[in-house]
Protein backbone atom coordinates (compact mmCIF):
# COMPACT_ATOMS: atom_id res chain seq x y z
CA UNK A 1 0.00 0.00 0.00
CA UNK A 2 1.04 3.58 -0.64
CA UNK A 3 1.00 6.80 0.94
CA UNK A 4 -2.32 7.50 -0.98
CA UNK A 5 -3.89 4.38 0.35
CA UNK A 6 -3.54 4.53 3.75
CA UNK A 7 -6.96 3.65 4.25
CA UNK A 8 -6.83 0.22 5.48
CA UNK A 9 -7.93 -2.01 2.54
CA UNK A 10 -10.88 -3.70 3.93
CA UNK A 11 -12.12 -0.38 4.79
CA UNK A 12 -12.06 1.32 1.21
CA UNK A 13 -15.72 1.18 -0.43
CA UNK A 14 -16.13 -0.53 -3.73
CA UNK A 15 -15.78 2.54 -5.47
CA UNK A 16 -11.99 3.99 -3.73
CA UNK A 17 -11.15 0.43 -4.64
CA UNK A 18 -11.60 0.71 -8.37
CA UNK A 19 -10.54 3.92 -8.15
CA UNK A 20 -6.98 2.92 -6.30
CA UNK A 21 -6.66 0.00 -8.25
CA UNK A 22 -6.99 1.34 -11.62
CA UNK A 23 -4.48 4.41 -10.68
CA UNK A 24 -2.29 1.25 -9.73
CA UNK A 25 -2.09 2.51 -5.83
CA UNK A 26 -3.85 -1.02 -4.74
CA UNK A 27 -3.26 -4.30 -6.22
CA UNK A 28 -6.75 -6.28 -6.67
CA UNK A 29 -3.85 -9.43 -5.42
CA UNK A 30 -3.55 -7.20 -1.85
CA UNK A 31 -7.06 -6.32 -1.58
CA UNK A 32 -8.65 -9.62 -2.17
CA UNK A 33 -5.38 -11.40 -0.08
CA UNK A 34 -6.58 -8.67 2.85
CA UNK A 35 -10.18 -9.96 2.85
CA UNK A 36 -9.26 -13.40 3.09
CA UNK A 37 -7.53 -12.55 6.07
CA UNK A 38 -9.99 -10.73 7.62
CA UNK A 39 -12.86 -13.45 7.18
CA UNK A 40 -10.16 -16.17 8.72
CA UNK A 41 -9.77 -13.40 11.29
CA UNK A 42 -13.63 -12.18 12.48
CA UNK A 43 -15.83 -14.60 10.17
CA UNK A 44 -15.71 -17.74 12.60
CA UNK A 45 -17.42 -15.26 15.05
CA UNK A 46 -19.66 -13.01 12.95
CA UNK A 47 -20.39 -16.10 10.24
CA UNK A 48 -21.39 -13.87 7.09
CA UNK A 49 -19.68 -16.33 4.98
CA UNK A 50 -21.09 -19.30 4.08
CA UNK A 51 -18.52 -20.59 0.93
CA UNK A 52 -15.32 -18.36 0.56
CA UNK A 53 -13.80 -18.98 -2.96
CA UNK A 54 -10.46 -18.27 -2.22
CA UNK A 55 -8.77 -20.01 -5.64
CA UNK A 56 -10.42 -18.68 -7.74
CA UNK A 57 -10.95 -15.27 -6.42
CA UNK A 58 -6.97 -14.94 -6.00
CA UNK A 59 -6.77 -16.45 -9.74
CA UNK A 60 -9.03 -14.04 -11.36
CA UNK A 61 -6.69 -11.19 -8.79
CA UNK A 62 -3.90 -11.98 -10.46
CA UNK A 63 -5.78 -11.81 -13.57
CA UNK A 64 -6.78 -8.33 -12.80
CA UNK A 65 -3.30 -7.31 -12.11
CA UNK A 66 -1.79 -8.57 -15.54
CA UNK A 67 -4.91 -6.66 -17.66
CA UNK A 68 -3.49 -3.76 -15.98
CA UNK A 69 0.42 -4.29 -16.35
CA UNK A 70 -0.31 -5.19 -19.85
CA UNK A 71 -2.36 -1.84 -20.44
CA UNK A 72 -5.89 -3.71 -21.69
CA UNK A 73 -8.72 -1.54 -21.20
CA UNK A 74 -10.39 -2.70 -18.08
CA UNK A 75 -13.89 -2.05 -16.37
CA UNK A 76 -15.55 0.34 -14.56
CA UNK A 77 -15.09 -2.38 -11.08
CA UNK A 78 -12.00 -4.12 -12.44
CA UNK A 79 -10.01 -6.21 -9.71
CA UNK A 80 -13.00 -4.74 -6.84
CA UNK A 81 -14.12 -8.15 -4.80
CA UNK A 82 -18.00 -8.54 -4.25
CA UNK A 83 -20.31 -10.99 -2.41
CA UNK A 84 -23.35 -12.42 -3.15
CA UNK A 85 -26.28 -14.51 -1.02
CA UNK A 86 -26.45 -17.62 -1.50
CA UNK A 87 -29.65 -17.99 -3.51
CA UNK A 88 -27.70 -16.46 -6.60
CA UNK A 89 -26.26 -18.46 -8.69
CA UNK A 90 -22.40 -19.44 -9.18
CA UNK A 91 -20.93 -20.96 -11.66
CA UNK A 92 -18.63 -23.54 -10.32
CA UNK A 93 -19.40 -23.27 -6.99
CA UNK A 94 -22.31 -24.53 -4.42
CA UNK A 95 -25.68 -22.56 -4.37
CA UNK A 96 -27.55 -23.96 -1.75
CA UNK A 97 -30.05 -21.38 0.14
CA UNK A 98 -29.62 -22.75 3.51
CA UNK A 99 -31.39 -26.02 2.25
CA UNK A 100 -29.83 -29.21 3.18
CA UNK A 101 -30.55 -31.27 -0.33
CA UNK A 102 -29.37 -28.48 -2.17
CA UNK A 103 -25.37 -29.01 -0.44
CA UNK A 104 -24.21 -30.49 -3.41
CA UNK A 105 -26.27 -28.28 -6.48
CA UNK A 106 -23.42 -26.56 -8.14
CA UNK A 107 -24.96 -24.42 -11.07
CA UNK A 108 -23.72 -24.30 -14.08
CA UNK A 109 -23.53 -20.21 -15.23
CA UNK A 110 -23.69 -17.33 -13.09
CA UNK A 111 -26.98 -15.71 -12.04
CA UNK A 112 -27.54 -12.77 -14.32
CA UNK A 113 -26.39 -9.88 -11.91
CA UNK A 114 -22.81 -11.86 -10.96
CA UNK A 115 -22.12 -12.36 -14.38
CA UNK A 116 -22.88 -8.43 -15.24
CA UNK A 117 -20.62 -7.72 -11.98
CA UNK A 118 -17.88 -10.07 -13.16
CA UNK A 119 -17.85 -8.31 -16.88
CA UNK A 120 -17.28 -5.14 -15.21
CA UNK A 121 -14.39 -6.39 -13.73
CA UNK A 122 -15.45 -7.56 -10.34
CA UNK A 123 -14.49 -10.63 -8.03
CA UNK A 124 -16.90 -12.96 -6.41
CA UNK A 125 -15.08 -13.37 -3.23
CA UNK A 126 -17.42 -15.90 -1.79
CA UNK A 127 -20.94 -16.92 -0.96
CA UNK A 128 -22.71 -14.82 2.11
CA UNK A 129 -25.20 -16.38 4.38
CA UNK A 130 -29.03 -16.37 4.12
CA UNK A 131 -31.97 -17.49 5.44
CA UNK A 132 -33.47 -20.51 3.87
CA UNK A 133 -34.57 -19.23 0.92
CA UNK A 134 -34.91 -15.78 1.87
CA UNK A 135 -37.44 -16.43 3.86
CA UNK A 136 -37.22 -15.60 7.75
CA UNK A 137 -36.44 -18.57 9.79
CA UNK A 138 -32.78 -16.78 11.59
CA UNK A 139 -30.06 -17.80 9.93
CA UNK A 140 -26.77 -18.39 12.10
CA UNK A 141 -24.89 -14.84 11.00
CA UNK A 142 -24.20 -13.21 14.63
CA UNK A 143 -24.62 -9.19 14.00
CA UNK A 144 -21.48 -7.35 14.49
CA UNK A 145 -22.74 -4.69 16.78
CA UNK A 146 -24.20 -6.74 19.17
CA UNK A 147 -24.16 -10.83 19.78
CA UNK A 148 -27.63 -10.81 21.07
CA UNK A 149 -29.80 -8.91 18.25
CA UNK A 150 -30.47 -10.03 15.24
CA UNK A 151 -28.41 -8.98 11.93
CA UNK A 152 -31.60 -9.06 10.01
CA UNK A 153 -32.94 -11.06 7.01
CA UNK A 154 -33.38 -12.69 4.88
CA UNK A 155 -29.32 -11.01 3.67
CA UNK A 156 -27.69 -11.67 6.70
CA UNK A 157 -24.95 -12.54 5.62
CA UNK A 158 -24.84 -9.55 2.94
CA UNK A 159 -25.59 -6.99 5.97
CA UNK A 160 -23.28 -8.12 8.32
CA UNK A 161 -20.34 -9.04 6.17
CA UNK A 162 -20.06 -5.34 4.64
CA UNK A 163 -20.60 -4.10 8.10
CA UNK A 164 -17.74 -5.95 9.47
CA UNK A 165 -15.40 -4.95 6.56
CA UNK A 166 -15.52 -8.32 5.34
CA UNK A 167 -16.51 -7.07 1.97
CA UNK A 168 -17.31 -4.07 0.66
CA UNK A 169 -20.45 -4.76 -1.68
CA UNK A 170 -22.39 -8.02 -1.72
CA UNK A 171 -25.68 -8.48 -3.76
CA UNK A 172 -29.02 -9.65 -1.41
CA UNK A 173 -32.69 -10.08 -2.26
CA UNK A 174 -35.75 -8.55 -1.17
CA UNK A 175 -39.35 -9.87 -0.67
CA UNK A 176 -40.29 -7.75 1.62
CA UNK A 177 -37.43 -5.95 3.57
CA UNK A 178 -34.80 -8.11 3.03
CA UNK A 179 -32.16 -5.51 1.69
CA UNK A 180 -33.42 -2.99 3.66
CA UNK A 181 -33.94 -4.12 7.05
CA UNK A 182 -30.57 -5.83 7.31
CA UNK A 183 -28.78 -3.33 6.55
CA UNK A 184 -30.43 -0.62 8.48
CA UNK A 185 -29.75 -3.47 12.34
CA UNK A 186 -25.77 -3.71 10.65
CA UNK A 187 -25.45 0.32 10.27
CA UNK A 188 -24.69 0.03 6.50
CA UNK A 189 -26.65 1.14 2.84
CA UNK A 190 -29.12 -0.95 1.67
CA UNK A 191 -30.83 -0.46 -1.88
CA UNK A 192 -33.23 -2.07 -4.32
CA UNK A 193 -34.07 -0.84 -7.75
CA UNK A 194 -37.36 -1.16 -9.34
CA UNK A 195 -39.05 -3.78 -10.12
CA UNK A 196 -37.93 -5.63 -13.49
CA UNK A 197 -35.02 -3.20 -13.27
CA UNK A 198 -31.90 -5.84 -12.98
CA UNK A 199 -32.12 -9.75 -13.76
CA UNK A 200 -33.54 -11.92 -11.49
CA UNK A 201 -32.17 -14.90 -13.84
CA UNK A 202 -30.15 -17.36 -11.58
CA UNK A 203 -31.72 -15.89 -8.63
CA UNK A 204 -33.67 -18.56 -6.46
CA UNK A 205 -37.00 -17.35 -5.97
CA UNK A 206 -39.28 -16.70 -3.04
CA UNK A 207 -42.57 -14.74 -4.49
CA UNK A 208 -42.19 -14.09 -7.91
CA UNK A 209 -43.36 -10.83 -8.44
CA UNK A 210 -42.19 -9.35 -5.16
CA UNK A 211 -38.32 -10.52 -5.42
CA UNK A 212 -36.64 -7.86 -6.11
CA UNK A 213 -32.13 -8.19 -6.57
CA UNK A 214 -30.96 -5.64 -3.65
CA UNK A 215 -27.68 -4.64 -2.93
CA UNK A 216 -25.48 -4.01 0.53
CA UNK A 217 -22.65 -1.24 0.85
CA UNK A 218 -21.27 1.36 2.60
CA UNK A 219 -21.86 4.67 0.33
CA UNK A 220 -25.02 5.93 -1.93
CA UNK A 221 -22.01 5.66 -4.45
CA UNK A 222 -21.00 2.11 -4.40
CA UNK A 223 -24.96 1.70 -4.84
CA UNK A 224 -25.08 3.93 -8.12
CA UNK A 225 -21.88 2.22 -9.54
CA UNK A 226 -23.27 -1.44 -8.94
CA UNK A 227 -26.25 -0.77 -10.77
CA UNK A 228 -24.32 1.15 -13.91
CA UNK A 229 -23.31 -1.94 -14.01
CA UNK A 230 -25.89 -4.35 -13.83
CA UNK A 231 -29.32 -2.76 -15.07
CA UNK A 232 -30.83 -3.97 -18.26
CA UNK A 233 -33.55 -5.53 -19.74
CA UNK A 234 -32.98 -9.48 -20.26
CA UNK A 235 -35.30 -11.09 -22.20
CA UNK A 236 -34.46 -14.57 -20.42
CA UNK A 237 -36.06 -13.24 -17.52
CA UNK A 238 -39.82 -13.00 -17.26
CA UNK A 239 -39.99 -10.52 -14.97
CA UNK A 240 -37.16 -8.23 -16.97
CA UNK A 241 -38.52 -4.89 -18.09
CA UNK A 242 -38.36 -4.71 -21.79
CA UNK A 243 -39.21 -0.85 -21.60
CA UNK A 244 -37.73 0.17 -18.84
CA UNK A 245 -35.64 4.24 -19.04
CA UNK A 246 -32.14 4.27 -19.22
CA UNK A 247 -30.04 4.26 -15.92
CA UNK A 248 -27.94 7.43 -15.90
CA UNK A 249 -25.89 7.94 -13.30
CA UNK A 250 -25.92 12.03 -12.40
CA UNK A 251 -22.98 12.72 -10.43
CA UNK A 252 -23.56 16.57 -10.41
CA UNK A 253 -26.59 16.83 -8.59
CA UNK A 254 -26.07 18.36 -5.08
CA UNK A 255 -29.06 20.49 -4.44
CA UNK A 256 -30.87 20.21 -1.36
CA UNK A 257 -33.89 17.37 -2.39
CA UNK A 258 -37.94 18.13 -1.17
CA UNK A 259 -38.85 15.17 1.16
CA UNK A 260 -42.07 13.79 2.36
CA UNK A 261 -42.16 12.59 5.81
CA UNK A 262 -44.76 9.78 5.66
CA UNK A 263 -47.47 10.01 8.11
CA UNK A 264 -48.23 6.36 8.13
CA UNK A 265 -44.58 4.94 8.60
CA UNK A 266 -44.06 7.78 11.59
CA UNK A 267 -46.94 6.79 13.57
CA UNK A 268 -46.03 3.12 13.30
CA UNK A 269 -42.72 3.17 14.42
CA UNK A 270 -41.42 3.43 18.15
CA UNK A 271 -41.12 6.45 19.84
CA UNK A 272 -37.20 5.75 19.27
CA UNK A 273 -37.32 6.06 16.05
CA UNK A 274 -40.00 8.31 15.60
CA UNK A 275 -38.15 10.69 17.76
CA UNK A 276 -35.06 9.90 15.28
CA UNK A 277 -36.26 10.71 12.13
CA UNK A 278 -37.86 14.27 13.51
CA UNK A 279 -34.26 14.85 14.31
CA UNK A 280 -32.86 13.68 10.92
CA UNK A 281 -35.37 15.76 9.53
CA UNK A 282 -35.01 18.96 11.35
CA UNK A 283 -31.23 18.39 10.25
CA UNK A 284 -32.21 18.21 6.72
CA UNK A 285 -34.46 21.45 6.80
CA UNK A 286 -31.46 23.12 8.76
CA UNK A 287 -29.65 22.77 5.97
CA UNK A 288 -31.91 23.41 3.17
CA UNK A 289 -33.67 20.57 2.24
CA UNK A 290 -37.62 21.33 1.89
CA UNK A 291 -39.61 18.92 3.83
CA UNK A 292 -43.41 17.66 3.86
CA UNK A 293 -45.83 15.65 5.47
CA UNK A 294 -47.56 13.14 2.86
CA UNK A 295 -49.69 10.10 3.23
CA UNK A 296 -49.22 6.94 1.72
CA UNK A 297 -53.59 7.31 0.61
CA UNK A 298 -54.07 3.72 1.68
CA UNK A 299 -53.71 2.65 5.59
CA UNK A 300 -50.46 0.40 6.21
CA UNK A 301 -52.67 -2.37 7.39
CA UNK A 302 -54.26 -2.63 4.22
CA UNK A 303 -50.90 -2.24 2.22
CA UNK A 304 -49.10 -4.71 4.48
CA UNK A 305 -51.98 -7.72 4.46
CA UNK A 306 -51.98 -7.09 0.34
CA UNK A 307 -48.21 -7.67 0.52
CA UNK A 308 -48.96 -10.75 2.91
CA UNK A 309 -52.06 -12.26 0.87
CA UNK A 310 -49.42 -12.02 -2.08
CA UNK A 311 -46.07 -13.17 -0.81
CA UNK A 312 -47.65 -16.49 1.07
CA UNK A 313 -49.68 -17.59 -2.31
CA UNK A 314 -46.89 -17.42 -4.58
CA UNK A 315 -44.38 -18.73 -1.62
CA UNK A 316 -46.34 -21.66 -1.79
CA UNK A 317 -46.54 -21.95 -5.81
CA UNK A 318 -42.65 -21.70 -5.82
CA UNK A 319 -42.35 -24.19 -2.54
CA UNK A 320 -44.82 -26.69 -2.20
CA UNK A 321 -43.59 -29.35 -4.63
CA UNK A 322 -40.26 -29.07 -2.75
CA UNK A 323 -41.89 -29.68 0.27
CA UNK A 324 -43.33 -32.63 -0.76
CA UNK A 325 -40.19 -33.77 -2.43
CA UNK A 326 -37.76 -33.11 0.18
CA UNK A 327 -40.11 -33.48 3.64
CA UNK A 328 -38.23 -32.29 6.94
CA UNK A 329 -35.80 -30.21 4.61
CA UNK A 330 -37.48 -27.42 5.29
CA UNK A 331 -37.43 -24.54 8.22
CA UNK A 332 -40.26 -24.22 10.38
CA UNK A 333 -41.67 -21.19 9.44
CA UNK A 334 -41.69 -21.60 5.56
CA UNK A 335 -42.71 -24.92 6.18
CA UNK A 336 -45.84 -23.66 7.93
CA UNK A 337 -46.24 -20.53 5.94
CA UNK A 338 -46.12 -22.60 2.29
CA UNK A 339 -48.37 -24.96 4.17
CA UNK A 340 -51.00 -21.88 4.73
CA UNK A 341 -50.17 -20.50 1.47
CA UNK A 342 -51.42 -23.36 -0.54
CA UNK A 343 -54.86 -22.98 1.31
CA UNK A 344 -55.73 -19.56 0.22
CA UNK A 345 -58.70 -18.80 -1.98
CA UNK A 346 -57.60 -17.97 -5.58
CA UNK A 347 -59.93 -15.23 -5.71
CA UNK A 348 -58.58 -13.31 -2.62
CA UNK A 349 -55.01 -13.61 -4.74
CA UNK A 350 -56.34 -12.17 -7.66
CA UNK A 351 -58.53 -9.49 -5.34
CA UNK A 352 -55.09 -8.87 -3.46
CA UNK A 353 -53.83 -7.85 -7.32
CA UNK A 354 -56.53 -5.55 -8.17
CA UNK A 355 -55.87 -3.38 -4.81
CA UNK A 356 -52.03 -3.58 -5.05
CA UNK A 357 -52.50 -1.59 -8.32
CA UNK A 358 -54.60 0.77 -6.73
CA UNK A 359 -52.44 1.12 -3.66
CA UNK A 360 -49.66 1.77 -6.35
CA UNK A 361 -51.25 4.61 -7.52
CA UNK A 362 -51.88 6.11 -4.19
CA UNK A 363 -48.03 6.06 -3.83
CA UNK A 364 -47.48 7.64 -6.87
CA UNK A 365 -49.57 10.31 -6.28
CA UNK A 366 -47.90 10.56 -2.51
CA UNK A 367 -44.55 11.12 -4.32
CA UNK A 368 -45.90 13.86 -7.02
CA UNK A 369 -44.30 16.63 -5.54
CA UNK A 370 -41.18 15.53 -3.84
CA UNK A 371 -38.23 13.86 -4.98
CA UNK A 372 -38.65 10.97 -2.36
CA UNK A 373 -40.49 9.54 1.01
CA UNK A 374 -38.75 10.28 3.92
CA UNK A 375 -39.33 7.46 6.62
CA UNK A 376 -37.74 5.41 9.30
CA UNK A 377 -36.76 2.08 7.77
CA UNK A 378 -37.72 -0.43 10.18
CA UNK A 379 -40.06 0.72 13.08
CA UNK A 380 -37.06 0.17 16.06
CA UNK A 381 -33.18 -0.88 16.12
CA UNK A 382 -32.33 -4.50 15.74
CA UNK A 383 -34.46 -6.88 18.29
CA UNK A 384 -33.29 -10.71 19.75
CA UNK A 385 -32.01 -13.60 17.37
CA UNK A 386 -35.36 -14.96 17.66
CA UNK A 387 -36.52 -13.20 14.82
CA UNK A 388 -35.13 -11.65 11.75
CA UNK A 389 -37.12 -8.35 13.00
CA UNK A 390 -40.12 -6.19 11.34
CA UNK A 391 -40.78 -5.75 7.49
CA UNK A 392 -43.44 -3.56 7.89
CA UNK A 393 -42.09 -0.52 6.82
CA UNK A 394 -39.35 -2.10 3.56
CA UNK A 395 -42.43 -3.97 2.76
CA UNK A 396 -44.43 -1.13 1.07
CA UNK A 397 -42.31 -0.38 -1.50
CA UNK A 398 -41.57 -4.12 -2.25
CA UNK A 399 -45.26 -4.56 -3.05
CA UNK A 400 -45.34 -1.24 -5.37
CA UNK A 401 -41.76 -2.57 -6.94
CA UNK A 402 -40.57 1.69 -6.32
CA UNK A 403 -37.13 1.89 -5.93
CA UNK A 404 -35.50 2.68 -2.00
CA UNK A 405 -32.58 2.75 -0.47
CA UNK A 406 -31.54 3.00 3.31
CA UNK A 407 -28.69 4.90 5.04
CA UNK A 408 -27.27 4.78 8.11
CA UNK A 409 -28.13 7.75 10.19
CA UNK A 410 -26.40 7.17 13.90
CA UNK A 411 -26.09 5.33 16.80
CA UNK A 412 -28.67 4.71 19.77
CA UNK A 413 -27.03 5.77 22.90
CA UNK A 414 -28.82 3.33 24.87
CA UNK A 415 -29.21 0.24 23.48
CA UNK A 416 -25.59 0.93 21.43
CA UNK A 417 -27.31 0.16 17.90
CA UNK A 418 -27.23 1.33 14.09
CA UNK A 419 -30.24 3.75 13.85
CA UNK A 420 -31.57 4.39 9.78
CA UNK A 421 -33.65 6.28 7.58
CA UNK A 422 -35.12 5.02 4.46
CA UNK A 423 -36.18 7.22 1.29
CA UNK A 424 -37.79 5.72 -1.43
CA UNK A 425 -38.86 6.83 -5.09
CA UNK A 426 -41.21 6.51 -8.10
CA UNK A 427 -40.17 3.57 -10.68
CA UNK A 428 -37.07 4.10 -12.89
CA UNK A 429 -36.13 7.64 -10.79
CA UNK A 430 -33.06 5.76 -9.03
CA UNK A 431 -30.93 8.51 -10.46
CA UNK A 432 -32.88 11.13 -8.36
CA UNK A 433 -33.03 8.71 -5.72
CA UNK A 434 -29.41 8.43 -5.71
CA UNK A 435 -29.36 12.58 -6.03
CA UNK A 436 -31.28 12.93 -2.69
CA UNK A 437 -29.79 10.10 -0.76
CA UNK A 438 -26.33 11.54 -1.70
CA UNK A 439 -27.19 14.77 -0.15
CA UNK A 440 -28.56 12.90 2.85
CA UNK A 441 -25.62 11.18 3.19
CA UNK A 442 -23.01 14.36 3.32
CA UNK A 443 -25.49 15.54 6.04
CA UNK A 444 -25.34 12.61 8.25
CA UNK A 445 -22.35 11.50 10.59
CA UNK A 446 -19.97 9.14 9.51
CA UNK A 447 -21.12 5.82 10.84
CA UNK A 448 -18.31 3.96 12.57
CA UNK A 449 -17.45 0.55 11.97
CA UNK A 450 -19.36 -1.66 14.58
CA UNK A 451 -16.90 -2.71 17.71
CA UNK A 452 -16.11 -6.27 16.53
CA UNK A 453 -14.67 -4.43 13.10
CA UNK B 1 -59.61 -18.79 10.33
CA UNK B 2 -62.22 -22.19 10.97
CA UNK B 3 -62.54 -22.42 7.55
CA UNK B 4 -58.39 -22.67 6.90
CA UNK B 5 -58.23 -24.91 9.93
CA UNK B 6 -60.71 -27.17 8.33
CA UNK B 7 -58.71 -27.00 5.14
CA UNK B 8 -55.89 -27.79 7.22
CA UNK B 9 -56.99 -30.72 8.71
CA UNK B 10 -58.08 -32.23 5.28
CA UNK B 11 -54.98 -31.78 3.62
CA UNK B 12 -52.56 -32.20 6.15
CA UNK B 13 -53.78 -34.13 9.30
CA UNK B 14 -54.96 -34.04 12.59
CA UNK B 15 -51.73 -33.89 13.93
CA UNK B 16 -49.74 -31.43 11.98
CA UNK B 17 -53.18 -28.97 11.79
CA UNK B 18 -53.11 -28.88 15.40
CA UNK B 19 -49.08 -27.55 15.71
CA UNK B 20 -48.12 -24.43 17.13
CA UNK B 21 -46.32 -23.09 14.30
CA UNK B 22 -49.19 -23.87 11.55
CA UNK B 23 -51.93 -22.68 13.99
CA UNK B 24 -49.85 -19.38 14.62
CA UNK B 25 -49.23 -18.72 10.16
CA UNK B 26 -53.25 -20.15 10.34
CA UNK B 27 -54.62 -17.41 12.60
CA UNK B 28 -51.99 -14.86 10.74
CA UNK B 29 -53.06 -15.77 7.25
CA UNK B 30 -56.59 -15.23 7.95
CA UNK B 31 -56.53 -11.78 9.82
CA UNK B 32 -54.77 -10.28 6.55
CA UNK B 33 -56.80 -12.59 4.07
CA UNK B 34 -59.80 -10.74 6.44
CA UNK B 35 -58.60 -7.66 5.62
CA UNK B 36 -58.29 -8.23 2.30
CA UNK B 37 -61.50 -9.39 1.68
CA UNK B 38 -62.97 -6.77 3.45
CA UNK B 39 -61.93 -3.96 0.94
CA UNK B 40 -64.44 -2.84 -1.96
CA UNK B 41 -63.43 -2.17 -5.27
CA UNK B 42 -65.31 -1.20 -7.63
CA UNK B 43 -66.33 0.26 -9.96
CA UNK B 44 -65.19 -3.50 -11.91
CA UNK B 45 -63.39 -3.11 -14.93
CA UNK B 46 -61.96 -5.24 -17.57
CA UNK B 47 -59.05 -6.18 -15.04
CA UNK B 48 -57.49 -8.33 -14.50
Amino acid sequence: MTESTATALHELTASDAARLIRSRHVSPVELVQALLDRASALDPHVQAWVRLDADRALEAARASEQALASGTEVGPLHGVPFGAKDIFDSAGLVTAAGFSPYASRVPARDAEPVARLKTAGAILLGKMETTQFAYSDPSRTRNPWRDDRTPGGSSSGSAAGVAARLIPIAFGSQTAGSVLRPAAYNGVVGFKPSYGRVSKRGVLPLAWSLDHVGLLARSVADCSLVLANIWGYDPADPHSDASQPAFVVDEARSSPPRLGVVREAMEHATPRLRDHLQAVASRFEQAGARLHEVSFGETLELILAVHQVTMLTEMAAVHWQLLEQYPGAHQPRLRANVEVGRLLPGVSYVHAQRLRRRIRQSLRRCLAEVDALLLPTAVDVAPGRETTGDTSLQAPFSLVGFPSITLPSGVDDAEHLPLAIQLAALPWQEARLFGAAAWCEAQLPRMPAPPLA
Amino acid sequence: VTELRRCAVAIYGEERAAEIRLQTALESAAAVLWRVNQEPLGPVGDEP
